[in-house]
């Protein structure tokens, strides 16, 4: 924590900021320069006892392409104190460009690409309180380089994962600005939701900033993802109190084989001759049936062709031996590679009165 | 199949009618169905009493005439009270086919007293609560829920008039003392329900009308058509000038010759000289109504009869087959009959046709038939997705909704922004732009499953962001889109989907008005066509499958100009190319998978030289399903992302990994068990301002689940480790074990009991206990809380990721 603290003072005394008798601008180059509207984050000092009736006059130039834009916003009272420009004023603020390359890429998609930029800061009395004309300028220079965007690595987007507490990582955005830091939020997304509206609606499982690495592994005192559902994650680089970026939305969902469900999963098995006289059943998982009145302990007597692929190798089928009496027939196929889920078999068995019956089935892996 | 069938004659409906039904006095098949169809009301009605006051209609059908007075009174009565008028506005025939489809539907009728209100949509008004919810929870973990946190959710559905509108609200807030930040979002949602809607329809469908007998699916043909022929056949038998001969004309002809055989042929049968054998005809059994009515095979002399007759008697037999049709439509329509009957069954049976049928058979409202095509229709706090190069996954303040035909679409939004949530709490500013107001519209022909082509338009206006301590300072801008997106079915080969979008912004220059903003969005219209492939977007996606080979495959390449500016998705780049794919191969009777990708991104840095930020993602992936107990998979991938300047390339941050997971589910001592375990090895380096990081990571995390008694209880252990072999990343030495019981007591109970432990090395460690309960109260309540208490064995002042204890409390009303 005192790291942090002894960090953020560091930042601060380098943050160029620019102290005069009665104005100063405070101004974060490597954050505010980025966008057109970080240009407006700027902080205002008014050292005079008295609110003063100004404009911001924010012009920027580029040390190759030469003047990039300028904003004027709209004539605001500053009063004394520390204050950034009215939001009213800045709305209505004038923008113009200059006819080049950069500030075309700039008033298109209002963030600066690579330069040596310049930004300078004016303060303009409008008369109506005082002295027209500049009150105070300062300038601030930057060599700047784009953020790389931040992007989600792993889980991969709609994976499903089989662990209750995933490690998530994503990639960091460069380059590196000190007191960098991440925020990950996972949601849970309800059936029918968007990961969107996910994120707005559902309290977070996780919403976790002060990360300084591009990784969180699940926090062990977050309730952990649970079987069947789906969740929705987002990262979002920040420094201090500004956001500089946001990641996708990416979803993952938590699916493991359900062990209750498994066992739940018991075997429906059906009397053979009810089978017969239908001719048709679906198998689910494994070929199960009742046949009673079995006279002595025997092997049953079957075979199974493939109706979809008759040529179907569909030799060595498990033997099943019979006892007397009533037996619960389960013929183990589910992982034999000739049973193909949603494909037809035929199956030919023999009855205890030594009538051979055929029967065709649906196999359903599940 | 339907097209190619005869029934379409009479089962014409209001879209192909004018088609298909011909002209009174030259009927064909139809009239056998027509007539059997008039017969039943005519049965029908004789059982009623008689409906007076109903005024008869003036339609040209006077086929209806046949009808007895109460049997036609009734079915004016139908036809008044169901859009009558539209009918009296169309020309004969096409009033003529309006009665015909409305007998189809009066015969279709389940009730055919049934008065107009019962087959309007139901319910007229009707509240259900679906779901009832609050969610507490609390905890000391800096800003994960740090303080107390509470959503409150509650699911309402509202149908009127038979339009189901769902209500979802959602109040999430709670303050966090740590950041000093607090939050209170409300937050509601109306959606319409088509599903539920549908459902309403069908259900209303299905309750007034026999859709079968809609479609005559329950008449028998062949049957129908002897019946009609021979009461025909006897009203020209009982002429007087066949009467005296009326046994040997009978016995030339049997019915499938007057069906099948031409003018040519009947003529050859009913004049060839000689003993003919035919068909006996018993003056007794004219009754049509008698069952006993049947053909024996008897020798007639054809020359008995004389040759007038005769040639008068072949004249009222042509006319007659002009009455049923072409030898070829009826046998056309014989051989059909079962089949058509089976697709009907389907068609009726399907969703996609209750729309078509709502509105031919319900008397809806407009609000109701244009509801039929509208496959969302949202409003309140809702996200909004179209397509990558539009509106996607974004959340706004608005409306927005989704029509669709059988070959058109139109999607339209209108809202604001609504970027503040969980994610900027804490946060003043952001250095992204504030928010926007934006109308989309996005016209398009075909349909999403199938080949489309659309148009798309958007317009946005940047806005101030500004709730709580959460503020922007916006410079005015308007951003004006629009672009062109398609669809392309490859048949067998996959989908082919491209995208072209462009933008244009302005802000508000010296010149103009500074409160004027409509300037500022026609400047943006204005010079739309302004930096074309800097403020341009391209993105090109396949997908597909070789079906044979169990092989799926994608590949995409995408381009984004360094001025593009997208406000309809939250998340697209700028200056960005970017091309991969992948493809996974099943084998072995899918229990075996493989799979590998590549996605290449370069985002371009500078508009001058070719400075550029390279990340390349590569990963194999396999997995193989030994057994139903055992599986075994392997992870190799790779991401690194290279500062590429014209002079210099440096690697800013690789991750590489590899690992091993397994998925066992068996038996041990007769108790079940399930086994999940991942081993990996993970190399992790970035550049930090102060350090390169340097991390080689080992990790291993196995759940272990025991299966205890009957009642699903089980015990479960997990442990997960990660060691940082350089000790490099900040929190990369993490041990986390936790042991538990999940156990049910008295039925309604189910408890869980674990205990914890936590090492995260030179940061903190700590041991604790998890007690989770829950209860399910008169069915449709349930209450869970979960507390999870640690006490710190070694702590530091790093730590900012754990805490000491978080609870969470839930109550559930669920009402469905």
């Amino acid at each position: 924590m005192r790291l942090y603290k002894y960090f953020l003072i560091l930042c601060l005394v380098c943050a160029a900021s620019h102290v005069q008798a009665q104005f100063s601008f405070t101004f974060m180059p490597e954050i505010h320069g980025r966008s057109m509207d970080g240009l407006m984050m700027v902080k205002i000092g008014n050292h005079t006892q008295e609110k003063k009736f100004v404009q911001l006059v924010v012009t920027v130039r580029e040390a190759k392409a030469g003047q990039i834009l300028t904003v004027r916003t709209a004539p605001f009272e500053l009063y004394p104190g520390v204050t950034s420009p009215l939001q009213s004023s800045v709305f209505n603020s004038n923008v113009s460009f200059a006819q080049n390359k950069l500030a075309s890429i700039v008033r298109q998609s209002n963030y600066f690409p690579e330069g040596d930029y310049e930004y300078c800061f004016a303060l303009e009395g409008t008369g109506t309180s005082g002295e027209p004309g500049t009150l105070q300028e300062y300038c601030f220079d930057y060599q700047l380089q784009p953020l790389s965007p931040l992007m989600l690595l792993e889980p991969y987007e709609d994976e499903t994962v089989c662990t209750p507490r995933p490690a998530l990582f994503w990639q960091p955005m460069m380059p590196s600005i000190p007191g960098l830091q991440y925020r990950l939020v996972l949601v849970e997304v309800k059936p029918g939701q968007q990961k969107a509206e996910a994120i707005h609606y559902n309290m977070a499982l996780v919403n976790q900033p002060n990360i300084p690495s591009p990784f969180l592994f699940y926090p062990a005192i977050a309730r952990p993802l649970e079987n069947g559902k789906t969740y929705a994650w987002q990262v979002t680089a920040y420094k201090n109190d500004v956001i500089l970026g946001t990641s996708e939305i990416w979803t993952l969902n938590a699916q493991c084989d359900d062990l209750a469900a498994d066992q739940k999963n018991e075997p429906v098995y059906n009397n053979i001759q009810v089978l017969a006289q239908r001719g048709y059943f679906v198998a689910h998982g494994n070929v199960t049936f009742i046949m009673d009145g079995v006279p002595r302990s025997e092997n049953l007597v079957y075979s199974i062709t493939c109706l979809n692929k008759p040529n179907l190798n569909m030799k060595r089928l498990p033997a099943v031996p019979l006892n007397p009496g009533l037996n619960l027939v389960n013929i183990d196929v589910k992982d034999r590679r000739s049973f193909v889920d949603g494909y037809f078999y035929l199956l030919k068995v023999e009855l205890p009165t030594k009538e051979t019956k055929e029967i065709r089935f649906l196999y359903k892996s599940k | 199949m339907m097209c190619g069938c005869l029934l379409g004659t009479f089962l014409s409906t209001q879209a192909n009618a004018q088609h298909t039904i011909t002209p009174p006095g030259q009927m064909t098949i139809k009239g056998v169905l027509r007539q059997v169809v008039l017969d039943s009301i005519q049965q029908h009605a004789g059982e009623k009493k008689f409906l007076a006051g109903i005024k008869t209609s003036n339609y040209n059908g006077s086929f209806i005439k046949g009808l007895e007075d109460s049997a036609q009174a009734d079915f004016y009565r139908f036809m008044l009270l169901n859009s009558v008028t539209k009918a009296n506005s169309r020309v004969p025939v096409q009033a003529e086919n309006y009665v015909d489809q409305s007998l189809r539907r009066y015969y279709a009728l389940n009730n055919s007293n049934m008065p107009r209100k019962s087959l309007e949509l139901a319910p007229r008004f009707k509240n259900d609560v679906h779901a009832f919810q609050i969610d507490l929870a609390t905890g000391d973990t800096l800003s994960m829920n740090y303080g107390l946190w509470h959503r409150v959710r509650f699911n309402d559905q509202l149908t009127i008039s038979g339009i189901p509108i769902n209500i979802n609200y959602a109040n999430l807030g709670g303050q966090d003392p740590y950041r000093n930040a607090s939050m209170n979002a409300g937050l509601i949602k109306f959606s319409f329900d088509r599903q539920a809607y549908l459902n309403n329809v069908n259900e209303q469908l299905n309750h007034t009308y026999n859709l079968e007998k809609y479609f005559l699916a329950d008449i028998n043909y062949r049957e129908a058509l002897r019946q009609f022929v021979d009461v025909r056949l006897q009203g020209i038998l009982q002429q007087p000038e066949f009467a005296p001969q009326a046994k040997q004309l009978r016995s030339l002809l049997t019915y499938e010759q007057l069906y099948f055989l031409d003018s040519v042929q009947l003529h050859h049968m009913i004049f060839s000289p000689g003993l003919l054998k035919g068909y006996y005809y018993d003056g007794k059994k004219m009754n049509p109504d008698s069952k006993e009515m049947q053909d024996d095979v008897i020798v007639t002399n054809s020359n008995l009869i004389p040759y007038a007759t005769k040639e008068r008697y072949y004249t009222a037999l042509l006319d007659l087959k002009k009455s049923i049709g072409t030898s070829a439509q009826v046998a056309a329509m014989l051989a059909e009959s079962d089949a058509t009957q089976n697709y009907l069954r389907f068609y009726v049976e399907s969703d996609i046709n209750k729309p078509k049928l709502s509105r031919e058979l319900l008397p809806l409202s407009g609000v109701q038939t244009f509801l039929l095509n509208v496959h969302t229709l949202e409003a309140g706090n809702i996200a909004v997705s179209s397509s990558a190069g539009t509106m996607q996954d974004v959340f706004i303040s608005g409306v927005s909704g989704k029509y669709a035909t059988s070959n058109t679409f139109v999607h339209m939004a209108l809202g604001r922004r609504q970027d503040i949530d969980y994610r900027t709490l804490g946060f003043r500013q952001s250095i992204q732009p504030g928010t926007y107001g934006m109308q989309f519209l996005r016209v398009g022909r075909g349909t999403g499953k199938k080949d489309y082509v659309s148009l798309s338009v958007m317009n946005a206006n940047s806005k101030q962001n500004n709730r709580g301590e959460f503020a922007t300072t916006n410079i005015p801008q308007n951003i004006f889109m629009a672009g062109a997106q398609t669809q392309w079915s490859l048949g067998k080969g996959g989908m082919l989907n491209a995208e072209f979008t462009k933008s244009n912004s302005n802000f508000a220059s010296p010149t103009s008005s500074a409160n004027d903003h409509s300037n500022v969005t026609k400047a943006a219209m204005g010079r739309f066509f302004d930096d074309f492939w800097m403020t341009s977007s391209f993105n090109l996606r396949y997908t597909g499958e070789i079906s044979g080979a169990n092989i799926q495959q994608s590949a995409y390449v995408g381009y984004s100009g360094m001025g593009y500016n997208n406000p309809g998705n939250p998340y697209a780049r700028k200056g960005m190319t970017m091309y991969g794919g992948n493809v996974r191969k099943y084998f072995d009777g899918n229990k075996g998978m493989v799979s590998a990708r590549v996605d290449i991104r370069n985002m371009a840095q500078s508009a001058i030289n070719s400075a550029r930020w390279q990340s390349i993602g590569v990963g194999v992936d396999a997995k193989y399903k030994f057994s139903r107990k055992y599986t075994l998979g392997m992870r190799l991938n790779q991401t690194t992302l290279e500062d590429q300047q014209p002079t210099r390339n440096s690697t800013s941050f690789v991750n590489r990994k590899a690992s091993l997971t397994s998925q066992w589910n068996g038996r041990l001592a007769s108790k079940s068990f399930s086994n999940f375990t991942t081993i990996g090895i993970q190399r992790l380096d970035y550049i930090t301002q102060l350090h390169p990081i340097e991390s080689e990571f080992l990790q291993f995390n196995t759940t272990q689940i025991f299966m205890v008694g009957k009642k699903g209880n089980t015990i479960s252990a997990n442990v997960f480790y990660n060691r940082d072999m350089r000790d490099a990343a900040v929190y990369g030495n993490l041990l986390t074990a936790e042991a538990g019981y999940n156990y049910t007591l008295l039925k309604k109970l189910f408890c869980g009991t674990a205990f914890t432990y936590l090492e995260n090395k030179e940061v903190v460690k700590q041991i604790g206990v998890r007690q989770h309960v829950g209860v399910q109260v008169l069915k449709r309540w349930s209450f869970q809380a979960s507390v999870d208490l640690r006490d710190d064995l070694e702590n530091s002042q790093m730590n900012y990721l754990y805490g000491n204890f978080r609870t969470e409390l839930s109550l559930h009303y669920l009402m469905k």
